[in-house]
Order: C-alpha cells, then sequence, then structure tokens
C-alpha cells in the first residue's frame, strides 16, 4: 500500500523556546520542560509514516505528547519545526504553511477527527442529524433533501435508532454520543479518520460494543485509522501497528502484538505490567 | 518450507534489574511442506516462543528464521512489519492458547471474522462459520452468544474452528486441545487431517498424547534440540 501521511522531524514546543530547548529535543532528553525558559516541549523531532488502509496506535502515558500530535495532524496546531505530508491520492501535500482554504480541505474531505470528549466533537445546539448534517454540507452538498438522507443513512449505519435523529445530543447517553460522532466522521467519506481516546470514559461493555463498531466500519470502508489510547486494551483491539510515546518521543515502534507481547523498553515493559 | 537456522530469543525485564531470560538458544529445525510438525518438551522450554517468533509476534534476538512459500523467500528474523502483515495475511494463521476476544463478539462473528477481514460476502462467511461451530459440536443456540460465557472445551473448539475456516498454506497451533473429551478429539483430528489432504503444513504443540501420536509426522524435541 502506498504511504497516506508521512511525519518528519516533528517538534513541538509550547512557550518561546531557546537554544536549550533544542539541546533537549535533538538529544532526545527527558525533560519536559525546559530549565532555561520554562517551555513546554510536547514533542521531539517525531518521525515516522503511515500507509493506506493502516490501523496505527500511538500509545502513551498522559502528557506523553499524544493528543499534541493528532491536533497536529488533524491541522488544528502547527508544528514548531518538522513538516506533515499528507499523500492526497498519491501527491504529497505538504502541510506547512498552507492556506485557510486548504485547511479547510484536507479537514472535511480527507481527514476526521473523533474526539475523546463529544462536547468537543459535536455541536450540542444541533441535532443528531444535524451534527452529521454539518459534514455534508461542509463537503459542498447544498440539496437538503439529499443532506438530510446521507446524514440519517450515516446515523443508522451507527446504530442510532429512527426516532433518535432529532434529538439533541445531551439527550443520549455517552456511548451513543459516541456513535453520533463517528456517523459524522464518516459522514465526509474520509480517507483519515484521527480517534482521540474513543472509548474512555464510557463503561466495559459499550466500550466493547464501540469498538467493534469501528472494526466493522473500517471493514467495510476500508480508511485508514490513527487511534490514540492510553490503553493497550483500546489499541490492542483496534490496531496492526503502534508507536509507544514518552515525555514527547517515541520509544518503541512495531506490530501492536510485537509491542504488547515482547516490548522491549523499560517504558513499554513498565506499561504494560500496569495494565496486567 | 520453513527452516529455522539457529534461533535464540531473549526477554530483558527492565524493571527487574535487566535480568535476561534465554528460553531459547541455537534452535536449529526443518519443517517440509505439507507435514504435520510437532514441537515437544516440558512446560517453560519455549514452544509457544517459537510459533511466536514465526508469526513475527515476538522479535528474534539472534538466528534466521526462513520461509519458502508460494515460490517467494521471506526471512522472518529480517522482515519489516509490513512485510509480516503480509506473510500473514496470505500464508499464516494462528490459533493461540486462549481465546483473546472482545467481551461482546459472538462465536459465529469470531469464527467468520478472519474471512471477512479477506473481504467474504457476509452471508458466505456466516454460513461457513455455522458449518465449522457445527462440525466441532458447538450446538446452534450457542452461536450468538459470547464464546466468554462457554466451558474451556467449547471455548477451544471455537478457537480451532476460526483457526481452520481459512485453510491458509501454514498453521500454528498452540495446545487448544487440553480440555477436549474423546468425540471432539475425533473431530479435531479429523479436520486437521483434512486440512493436510488439502496440501496445508502445521507446526502444532499438542498437549494431547493421543493427538500428537495420531498426527505428527516429525516430532522435535525443543529442550534438547533434536528430532524424536
Ligand atoms: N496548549 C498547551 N499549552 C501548554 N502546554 C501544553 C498545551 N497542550 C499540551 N501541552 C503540554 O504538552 C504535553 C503533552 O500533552 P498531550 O495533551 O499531547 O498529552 P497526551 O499524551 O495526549 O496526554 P493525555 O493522555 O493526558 O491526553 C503536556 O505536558 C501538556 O501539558
Ligand atoms: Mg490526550
Ligand atoms: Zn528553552
Amino acid at each position: 500500500m502506498p504511504k497516506i501521511l508521512e511525519i518528519n522531524s516533528l517538534s513541538k514546543i509550547y512557550g518561546k523556546g531557546c537554544s536549550y530547548c533544542n539541546k533537549i529535543i535533538y538529544e532526545k532528553s527527558e525533560e519536559s520542560i525546559c530549565p532555561e525558559c520554562n517551555s513546554v516541549l510536547a514533542l521531539k523531532d517525531i518521525s515516522f509514516s503511515i500507509k493506506k488502509g493502516d490501523r496505527f496506535g500511538i500509545v502513551g502515558e498522559s502528557g506523553s505528547g499524544k493528543s499534541t500530535l493528532l491536533k497536529i495532524l488533524y491541522l488544528l496546531e502547527t508544528p514548531t519545526t518538522g513538516d506533515v505530508i499528507i499523500y492526497d491520492n498519491s501527491a504529497p501535500r505538504h502541510m506547512s504553511n498552507i492556506s485557510i482554504n486548504q485547511v479547510n480541505y484536507f479537514q472535511n474531505n480527507i481527514m476526521s477527527f473523533i474526539r475523546q470528549n463529544p462536547y468537543q466533537g459535536l455541536n450540542f445546539n444541533f441535532t443528531a442529524s444535524g451534527n452529521v448534517a454539518e459534514r455534508v454540507i461542509a463537503k459542498g452538498n447544498q440539496n437538503f433533501n439529499s443532506v438530510r438522507e446521507i446524514s440519517n443513512s450515516f446515523l443508522s449505519k451507527t446504530g442510532i435508532l429512527k426516532n433518535r435523529f432529532y434529538d439533541l445530543p445531551s439527550q443520549f447517553s455517552g456511548g451513543q454520543q459516541q456513535r453520533i460522532q463517528i456517523a459524522k466522521a464518516l459522514a465526509s467519506n474520509p480517507q483519515i479518520i484521527l480517534l482521540d481516546e474513543p472509548t474512555t470514559g464510557l463503561d466495559l461493555t459499550i466500550q466493547a460494543v464501540i469498538l467493534d463498531l469501528l472494526k466493522a466500519l473500517y471493514e467495510e470502508y476500508g480508511f485508514t485509522m490513527v487511534v490514540v489510547s492510553h490503553d493497550l486494551g483500546i489499541i490492542k483491539h483496534l490496531t496492526d501497528i503502534c508507536i509507544v510515546m514518552k515525555n514527547g518521543s517515541i520509544v518503541e515502534f512495531g506490530l501492536t502484538d510485537q509491542i504488547l507481547q515482547d516490548p522491549q523498553h523499560p517504558y513499554t515493559q513498565s506499561l504494560i505490567s500496569s495494565m496486567l | 518450507m520453513l527452516s529455522m537456522k539457529n534461533v535464540s530469543k531473549d526477554f530483558v525485564i527492565h524493571n527487574q534489574g535487566g535480568i535476561k531470560i534465554t528460553p531459547i538458544k541455537d534452535i536449529t529445525f526443518e519443517v517440509k511442506r505439507n507435514e504435520i510438525f510437532c514441537l515437544t518438551g516440558q512446560s517453560g522450554t519455549g514452544k509457544s516462543t517459537i510459533l511466536k517468533m514465526i508469526y513475527g509476534a515476538y522479535r528474534v534476538t539472534k538466528g534466521n528464521i526462513y520461509l519458502k512459500i508460494n515460490g517467494e523467500k521471506y526471512n522472518i528474523s529480517d522482515c519489516q512489519i509490513y512485510e509480516i502483515l503480509e506473510i500473514r495475511k496470505k500464508y499464516i494463521s494462528y490459533i493461540s492458547q486462549f481465546l483473546q476476544i472482545l467481551p461482546r463478539t459472538t462465536a459465529l462473528q469470531y469464527v467468520s471474522a478472519p474471512l471477512l477481514e479477506k473481504g467474504a460476502d457476509k452471508k458466505e462467511a456466516e454460513e461457513k462459520a455455522k458449518e465449522m461451530l457445527s462440525f466441532f459440536n458447538i450446538k446452534k443456540k450457542l452461536f450468538n452468544l459470547s464464546p466468554l460465557s462457554f466451558s474451556g472445551g467449547e471455548q477451544q473448539r471455537v478457537n480451532i474452528a476460526r483457526g481452520l475456516i481459512e485453510n491458509k498454506p501454514l498453521l500454528l497451533l498452540d495446545e487448544p486441545t487440553a480440555s477436549l473429551d474423546v468425540k471432539n478429539k475425533e473431530r479435531v483430528i479429523k479436520k486437521i487431517k483434512q486440512y493436510k489432504e488439502n496440501g496445508g503444513t502445521l507446526i502444532g504443540i499438542f498437549h494431547d498424547e493421543k493427538l500428537k501420536k495420531e498426527l505428527s509426522d516429525r516430532i522435535f524435541d525443543v529442550k534438547n534440540n533434536r528430532y524424536l
């Protein structure tokens, strides 16, 4: 399969940054706050690539930089240095210095982002159907009836019952809100779906249902999936390949079952033993 | 078809002062195409470790694992992760000692999943899965329940059904028969023989002496690094 996403020497500094920051980043030391200028070093010189159709996991503890990375991939934030390349029909497109229109194009047509918190992923003033419709409209569909039909078909696909289509997100359970987010994400027919802790906070049986749903949809649509989680169980069930992050660096990369069954790095080993 | 050449495996446990465990040391054997090859040895000798290295789930510390299949040649110990995924997809099924399953997945979904992943039609995949489950004496009323609620023997049969549904050229079988009764052992033997007749190659660990005797073409003693 061809590459779909590439990250080259990506770093993210929150703060003004200084030469000592750079030293920390390029020597890959463990500090996450620069002792000279107090900047937060969220990502340190990260590189990897993802192929079309991959189920790719990013795992690590709270504060390891996972969400920052995902926000940069979805173009919600810009990296301090380094580059994100998205292959749009095999043509490499560099994300540094692209126009606002281009950002919209990638966010509305190429990628979708499912958030851990439905309050961030859904508009709580719109109905379930309206939330999905927003994506369909953003993609350029102006025909009211067709927008409505498409939106509702995606809600059905994710298991929302017909008589609930016009309820507000606040009237749904956490699991159902995630279903609406998934419907919304699918509605633009994206090539890449980014998921940030898609089931964290849901009770275990609901988690399993949502994971099942995502797996089935992956098989049906064949999109590329990038899943961020601190929960190795989710990474295990949803991904084939993953990276392990610690303090803004990648400490291990491999097949998900290699990482889980035969972790090499001390950090990965302790992460796994803490899960057992 | 598969050749292990001087393979060793170390595990370094960092949070216990970096102690090194070496379950497999300098193992060499060769598996021929279309044979049933059995790994034997006491608990802890590294039988499962070998299967997992062949499947690419464990990294090889030293040595090489060559796989020759369909005119292609791989060194599994050197393969990139995408190559491993491709080799698995095309050639290798792996049945683990224990069922690995999400809580809400039904027996039918679990068994038909490998076919669906290959892009089979849902209806056909389910028909085939039902056939497999029935063959292994899983009652119809259990098809739509989670195997997590099944008895140990039922779970193992569901696991075997899943592994055998695809007919891949190489099957890795990790002791899936420990808690089977005589009648179900016969079923497993029959299905594995059928798999071999269809050209399959199997590397297996059999807990059960009867299965081991009846099925194995050759047996390899892992502890002493020699064929029996
Ligand atoms: N906008 C920001 N301003 C300052 N620091 C930030 C900002 N966003 C993230 N950080 C810092 O960057 C580091 C990485 O955060 P990030 O949210 O990426 O972690 P994470 O791995 O997603 O953690 P979690 O598992 O808790 O979600 C943390 O130290 C965090 O406090
Ligand atoms: Mg996060
Ligand atoms: Zn600094």
